[in-house]
Order: C-alpha cells, then structure tokens, then sequence
C-alpha cells in the first residue's frame, strides 16, 4: 500500500495530463489557423493592390496620353490574373468643381473622349468599354481597389488635366 | 537500486502532469507570439500599399504640372478659354522676364492682375489635383539652387483639427479603452483647409516645419530656367539656372498649426466661390 502511494492505475494517472496537452493543442491549432487565413486574406490584398499600383505604372508610362489608340496599346500590355478595368475621367481646375465618382455616374458620358473622334465611334479613353456594366456589377457586390491619379491628355488645341481611375477585383 | 525503481514507479502520475504544464506554458508562449505576429500583419500591408500608392500620387501630381496647359484668363476653364499655354512654359516666362514669379509679392496673389497668371494657375492646378486627398497637407515650391540662393515660388496646404484627449467619463466603451491607451480624437475644425502662398528665408525654416512629420511622400525635379537681367545700359542673360521643384505630401493628422508657419512668412489664400474672387489674409 505504501510503495502505491499517488499511484492511482494507468487511466488515473495519464488522465489529468491529457487534459493539458488537450488543451494547449486546441489553443495553438487555433491560433496557427487564425495566423494562416490572417496572412492569407492580407497577402491577397497586397497581391492585388500590388498589382493595382504595377497597372497604374504600365498606363502612366508616357505623361501625356496622346490619343485613344496609344491609351488602348498600353491597356493591352497589362498582364494580371486579377480582373480589371481603366478609364479617364475630366479634372476640373476649379477645385470647387470636384465631386467624386459614384457607381451611377460610371456612364458613356462622364468618361473622357479624346478630341480626334469620328461621328459614329467616339473615342473614349477607357480600357475595356464593353466591360462597363460588369465593372458597375463589381462594384456593388465586390471589394474593389480603387486607385486615382492626376494625369494629362492632349487634345485638339491644349493638355488637359485628368483623372485615371484603376480598378482591380478578384 | 530496485527500492529506487519502485520509488519512480509510485510517482509518475505526478511527472506526466508536470510535463503536461510545461508543454502547456511552451504551446500558450508560442500562440501568443502567432497571435502578436498575426495582428500586425495586416497593418503593415495595409500601410505599405498606401505607402506604395501616396509615393505614386505625388510623382503624378508633379507630372500634371510639367505637362498640364493653363487658360490665359481667370476662369480655369480650358475648354472655354481663348487662350492657353503650357503651364511651365508661363511660369519660366515669368521667371524669364522678372526673375520671379508672377508681379506681386512672392507670397502674394492678385486674381485680378494678368501678370499673376501663371501663379494663379500654378496655385489651383495643385490644389485642384490634391483635392481627392483630404487627408493630406502638401507643399510645393520652386528653389533656385544657384547663388543667391532662395525659393521663387511657395504653397502650402494646411489642415486643422481640434484635437481631444479621449475622457474616461464617457460611457462608450471604446472611448474609455482609447482614454486609457492614450489615443488622441482629432476632429476637423470649421472650414478646416488653409491654403498658404509663402516666401520662407531659408530652407532650414521649411525643414524645421516638415519636419514633424515623420512620414513624407516627395518627388522632386531640377529644372533649366533662364533670367534676363538686361537694362537699358547692358544687356546680360543668366543662363542655366537650376530652379528644384519639389512637390511633398504628409499625413494631415500632423500637428502643424498656423502658428507654425508664421517663420515661413505666409499669407492665406482665400478662394471664394466667385473664381475671380480671391483674397488674402495675413496669418
């Protein structure tokens, strides 16, 4: 009896040590996958905003879009496994002009037009018009990243001040 | 020796419990460090693509100014206006015939005199391409490099909030974490965008004030002016002159206050809704 003492059988004794081990195995799996999606949601994010920024630097390349044919020619270069959609939109100098762009404002007609149009095919400066509708679809039901810059056009008779807008969604 | 096996035999319930804890500190250690990495790591992407992204604006905004074309009117309206040149091409005629720019003084603005058009241009087109930014102060200006050395053009936005410190009577629950860890409430004042023309004596002045700003997002180009110095005895033109133009942006949320500025000797510009309408108001 007394060499027995704390010796309560093979199940009493591993019992109250599984419960540790069962518990600091829940908190680390836990964790680890809360760690796992963390950096995978946020890799993503920087994976596509990355890629936002590299799209900006492809159609920004020459200061001044020159006309709607250059413009397409740099949309075309774009590579990215991400959808995505760029157009120009006028810039206002007077500052008290400025109002952003709404989902309900992304029409044929907010969308600049470069001076060199013909009748029937005006010439809009954006990369992919037909995918206008769904690009208003994105943006109601998807995180979209938006990104803006001031840029120039040339038209007929100046440079004109404008917006490009870049936008990128999975 | 078999007495002493006999001893560990009795006791090894108590050595698997033990090991158990100890397995339990090392897993609950290694979690909490995850768990920190985990939490921050989403902030710092964030900030390094907003990072990336002000980096990119500023280039952009200096490039608009380089190649943008300016009305030759007050009505910043180019579609309208009968007139209009390059902008940079205004500014260096400027320079070209006077040595500065525009006709008033450096940190002043006359939205009624023509020979202040190229500063009046240059004032909006960076305002108006700054405006999506709110939540960014910017300065811009044109530093001559050759001796005497000295700015010939300098504009300054500059956002004031209200700041609170959090109280922690408040109810909200939030609000009393925030009171405890110290995070200030910054709240935008009334009509909280001050837009600054200014002719600051040295660029120590400018350092001192950008300089509580531990994040600035610049882009910098030198560019060739030329100055006519001609009278009617002697005729001598200043060639090569390295004018530096600087566009920079920080966070507004940095506390630079007017009074800070009052060492960059600036004067508010004050747009009214009427275009033509511009005043200034000493700070």
């Amino acid at each position: 009896m007394k060499n027995k003492k704390g010796y309560i059988g093979a199940i009493g004794d591993d019992l109250p040590s599984l419960i540790p081990i069962f518990v600091g195995l829940t908190i680390f799996f836990a964790v680890f996958l809360n760690t796992y999606n963390v950096y995978r949601n946020n890799t993503d994010l920087y994976s596509l905003r990355n890629d936002a920024i590299n799209i900006s630097g492809i159609i920004k390349e020459n200061p001044i879009i020159s006309d709607q044919n250059q413009f397409i020619k740099t949309c075309q270069r774009v590579k990215t496994k991400y959808n995505w959609n760029a157009f120009v939109t006028p810039l206002d100098l007077n500052s008290h002009n400025y109002k952003g762009l709404t989902v309900g404002d992304l029409d044929d007609e907010n969308i600049m037009k470069h001076w060199a149009e013909t009748g029937t095919n005006p010439r809009k400066l954006i990369c992919n018009s037909e995918g206008l509708e769904e690009l208003k679809n994105a943006l109601l039901t998807k995180d979209v990243t938006v990104y803006k810059y001031p840029i120039t056009v040339q038209q007929q008779f100046y440079v004109e001040p404008a917006w490009l807008y870049i936008l990128v969604w999975k | 020796m078999i007495m002493k096996i006999t001893r560990i035999k009795t006791r090894k319930g108590q050595a698997a419990i033990t090991d158990a804890l100890f397995f339990l500190v090392i897993i609950v250690t290694l979690s909490v460090l995850m768990f920190r990495y985990s939490s921050t790591y989403g902030s710092r992407i964030e900030q390094a693509s907003s990072d990336l992204y002000y980096k990119e604006y500023t280039n952009s905004v200096l490039k608009t100014i380089f190649y943008v074309s300016a009305p030759l009117d007050f009505d910043l309206n180019l579609e309208k206006t009968k007139q209009n040149d390059y902008l940079m091409a205004l500014v260096k005629q400027d320079y070209y015939a006077h040595g500065k720019l525009g006709f008033s003084d450096m940190n002043d603005l006359d939205a009624d005199n023509y020979l202040d058009i190229a500063k009046y241009n240059l004032f909006h087109t960076i305002k108006a391409t700054m405006r999506p930014l709110e939540s960014q102060d910017y300065l811009f200006y044109l530093y001559r490099n050759k001796s005497p050395e000295g700015f010939v053009y300098f504009t300054i936005k500059n956002t004031e909030f209200v700041i609170q410190e959090q109280e922690g009577s408040n109810t909200d629950r939030q609000s009393r974490v925030d009171a405890v860890r110290g995070v200030k409430d910054y709240r935008l004042a009334e009509n909280p965008y001050h837009y600054y023309l200014c002719a600051p004596e040295s660029y120590e002045d400018v350092r001192s004030v950008v300089s509580k700003s531990s994040k600035i997002f610049s882009s910098s180009i030198p560019l060739a002016f030329t100055h006519n110095k001609s009278t009617y005895e002697e005729l001598s033109i200043e060639e090569d002159i390295v004018i530096t133009s600087t566009f920079a942006m920080w966070p507004a949320t940095v506390d630079i206050n007017s009074e800070s500025l009052i060492k960059l000797n600036c004067k508010e510009v004050v747009a009214s809704t009427s275009l033509n309408g511009i005043e200034n108001n000493q700070t």
